[in-house]
């Protein structure tokens, strides 16, 4: 993954075509495993994943810091991924009866309490990002990874006044497209 | 809304914020002009702005009882 980190970051785009499912792999994989090894009612926030996911995956000793922040670029929308897709199939799995035991308690635990979909808020995210890319790439960061502010100035490159402003305005916006319930 | 309304949108919110909320309604007459649709999109965002705690909180994932 190092490696892919680094032909990525020389333009080498095939090297991201390599890196999206490793890192998507790992993510899941890892959500899994937490869940058979912890006791009921271990929260695990995806901030800890991801950061044990780049422990794993990428080099310490070749990697520097924008090798980390590409890292991360990349985690936020695979564990963007991983969490919808899982409140996808536990959507499936209450609609068609399947039988599968369901023990991923994730995101849609913690959102349905504060009457948060999270279907809906990706749906509305990727409206945002047709709007403003870059507001939709801070909220990907900051809320599927959990990255502070100047983290997430850090892996877009820009400054974390500009992250601040995009995360004020984007949330207000969600909040108006998530209870508007278009 | 078209990118180009959005980045509109975007300034006057962001230059509305920085005043306090009393001095909001005039600045956003002059702000907006007769631009019906502009205002009203500011305003519905700085509605929910202040007490906003929505995405305060990273989804978490946890475990069920098996």
């Amino acid at each position: 993954v190092t490696d892919l980190l680094k032909g990525w970051g020389k333009g080498d785009a095939a090297a991201l075509d390599r890196l999206l499912p490793a890192v998507y792999d790992e993510l899941h994989r890892q959500a899994q495993r937490y869940l058979r090894r912890e006791r009921p009612g271990h929260t695990l926030q995806t901030t800890e994943l991801v950061h044990e996911a780049y422990l794993r995956l990428v080099d310490q000793r070749q990697a520097d810091w924008r090798n980390r922040a590409q890292f991360f670029g990349v985690a936020a929308q695979m564990m963007r991924r991983v969490l919808i897709d899982h409140a996808r199939s536990k959507q499936a799995a209450k609609r068609g009866g399947s039988g599968i035991q369901v023990t991923l308690e994730d995101a849609t635990a913690a959102s349905e309490e504060r009457g948060l979909d999270l279907l809906d808020l990706d749906q509305a995210l990727t409206r945002l990002a047709a709007l403003d890319p870059q507001q939709a790439r801070v909220v990907e960061l900051r809320y599927f990874t959990g990255l502070g502010i100047d983290e997430t100035a850090q892996v877009i490159g820009i400054s974390p006044a500009t992250v601040k402003r995009e995360w004020v305005m984007a949330r207000a916006w969600l909040r108006r497209e998530l209870s508007s319930g278009t | 809304m078209t990118p180009e309304a959005w980045q509109r949108v975007k300034e006057v919110f962001d230059a509305a914020r920085q005043r306090p909320p009393g001095e909001r309604a005039s600045f956003l007459d002059t702000a907006c002009g007769g631009d019906v649709g502009l205002r009203a999109g500011v305003e519905s965002l700085l509605a929910g702005d202040e007490t906003d705690s929505l995405l305060d909180t990273t989804p978490a994932t946890g475990v069920s009882g098996v």
